[in-house]
């Protein structure tokens, strides 16, 4: 099994910690895990992208090249990094903030991210976490109680509301 | 003195961890107490990291005013008997160089860490490079030899770290290892082991502080004796001898001669598919990774394709690779810079080198090295 994952958005969307998240749990799961990311100097408010390779085998290289997915917070930086998904993946965007091109590359699957955590929680913050909540639906590799943990220790502060978001999200991508 | 066994200060067991906290992690673990530093992009979190771990183990920590006044506290806290270390990027490190040279002239082990980004100047801080390899080795100046190591993964990261004291102490000179901005950033899983094999210098009073064998034994401030450290030419008691050709000249043959008459334990490597490989593939750092890939692709095409994983850098393994290019009908090199590697390759090799660079600040990518590779074959 292996499975690359891209996350892009700008900078303080939570871009690299979903990716972090991410790795985390897939590495509890039992599998290797690599995690990258470009960003620029003024992180806040840039084009950001996090990748995630998971993987039963060692990997070679921790960089993503034929994304499996692509979970995009932003239309600039999806155009950017769009070109590291395969033919055949899979988009999730933030419908909340854009709409990516009919004829860009990908199946697309539209979660409204943004809008639902100001919804549900009174703020923005959350939507990387139910993005992230949307993507575990589709590692069937990685048992639900692997990404809880990952989100108990990856924060110090709403463990709460980001469980919440994570179940919401993983919801959603089930329906 | 000596070989010890050193145990981790995390449990033994898989961790997901980035390339910075790995080298700081090694570098408790092999017995790192002191650390001084000036926070720079991309090695700001070894720093971090260390400070981390030194809570546990009661180690030392002073931010220093920049990275000239970095070196200069870290042979002084060699000097003082404890285990040193910095880490910077291209900017501190052309900073560090002239206090390198004092760390060489002294006989002072310490590790400086350098994570690579693209330069020249301060370039762009957040992006990789591999631009470091030749200041690494001739940087400061003077009729010099040094120790230059390399890693290619998290788990890399640890090990040689751990190496890089090991070495530094076992040989009394600094040791420069040399990571890239992807290689420090990267979180991948990294094995922790029960214990780990360190090396601590030798200080049995056997010899002067700067004589009577190749590697002498290294006293301390405090030890009772009368202790001279000087970055002027001196003689085995460390007293200034500026006039004495004859003296300079033994020190300076002494101090490469510990290095090139070790070398070939120095050196180090990993392999993949070379024994049959009639294309060899010489990289390191995050480029090697990328190369890993690459070979792999070949192989499953029929091409006999091989890699060279360099793990030591400096000294170079001249003799092995002029050895291989007899055997192999090409050798490629990839590298983030303009052929720094393949320039040494190209001294001694007996069949074509071709190098392939990359130097916009995006890491090499399998497929890059394929294209280039199909170029030439």
């Amino acid at each position: 099994m292996k499975k690359e994952v891209i996350f892009t958005g700008i900078g303080g969307q939570g871009i690299v910690k979903s990716a972090v998240l991410l790795a985390e749990a897939g590495m509890l799961a039992g599998l290797y895990a690599a995690q990258t990311a470009r960003y620029d100097a003024a992180a806040r408010g840039a084009i950001t992208e996090g990748e995630t390779i998971l993987s039963s085998d060692v990997i070679d290289f921790p960089h993503v090249h034929d994304g499996d997915i692509h979970a995009a917070f932003n239309l600039a930086a999806f155009e950017k990094y769009n070109k590291y998904l395969k033919a055949d993946g899979v988009v999730i965007y933030d419908s909340s903030i854009f709409v990516p091109a009919e004829d860009s590359k990908g199946s697309k699957m539209p979660i409204a991210a943004t809008e639902l955590s100001l919804e549900k929680f009174n703020m923005p913050g959350l939507a990387n976490i139910i993005m992230l909540g949307a993507i575990s639906h589709l590692f069937k590799e990685i048992e639900k109680r692997h990404f809880i943990n990952a989100i108990e220790t990856g924060f110090k502060r709403y463990i709460k509301e980001n469980l919440q978001a994570f179940a919401l999200g993983r919801e959603l991508a089930s329906r | 003195m000596g070989n010890i066994k050193v145990t981790p200060v995390v449990s033994p067991g898989r961790y997901l961890m980035s390339g910075n906290e790995a080298c700081a992690l090694g570098a408790v673990t092999a017995g790192c107490r002191f650390f001084a530093g000036y926070p720079i992009t991309p090695a700001s979190d070894i720093m971090t990291s260390v400070i981390k771990y030194f809570a546990e183990v009661d180690g030392k920590f002073i931010q220093m005013e920049d990275e000239i006044g970095s070196m200069a506290a870290l042979i002084g806290g060699s000097w003082g008997g404890i285990k040193s270390m910095t880490a910077t990027s291209g900017p501190g490190l052309s900073l560090m160089l002239e206090n390198i040279g004092l760390a060489i002239m002294t006989e002072t082990p310490c590790v400086v860490v350098d994570v690579q980004r693209s330069g020249p100047s301060t370039g762009q801080a957040t992006k990789v490079s591999q631009g470091d390899v030749l200041q690494s080795r001739w940087g400061t100046h003077g009729i010099h030899n040094n120790i230059v190591l390399a890693a290619h993964s998290v788990q890399s990261a640890f090990e040689q770290t751990i190496k890089a004291f090991n070495i530094s102490e076992q040989y009394r000179v600094p040791v420069i290892l040399l990571l890239d901005e992807t290689v420090s950033h990267a979180r991948e899983t990294l094995d922790i082991a029960q214990e780990y094999e360190a090396f601590n210098r030798e200080n049995k009073g056997e010899t002067p502080p700067f004589g009577g064998r190749l590697v002498p034994d290294m006293p301390k401030f405090g030890d009772g004796k009368k202790l001279m450290i000087t970055g002027s030419t001196h003689d085995e008691n460390g007293i200034r001898k500026t006039a004495d050709n004859d003296a300079h000249e033994k020190l300076v043959n002494r101090l490469n001669d510990k290095i090139e008459k070790n070398s070939s334990k120095i050196e180090d490597w990993d392999e993949y598919m070379m024994n049959d490989a009639e294309y060899l593939f010489i990289s390191f750092g995050i480029s090697a990774r990328s190369t890993l890939s690459s070979v792999k692709a070949l192989r499953e095409e029929g091409i006999k394709a091989g890699l060279m994983t360099l793990n030591t850098i400096w000294p170079f393994p001249y003799k092995t690779i002029k050895a291989l290019s007899l055997k192999v009908k090409d050798i490629f090199v990839p590298e983030l810079n303009m052929g720094q590697i393949a320039g040494e390759v190209k001294k001694i090799s007996k069949c074509p080198v071709y190098g392939i660079n990359k130097i916009n600040s995006e890491p090499l990518y399998p497929s890059e090295i394929i294209r280039e590779f199909r170029s030439v074959i």
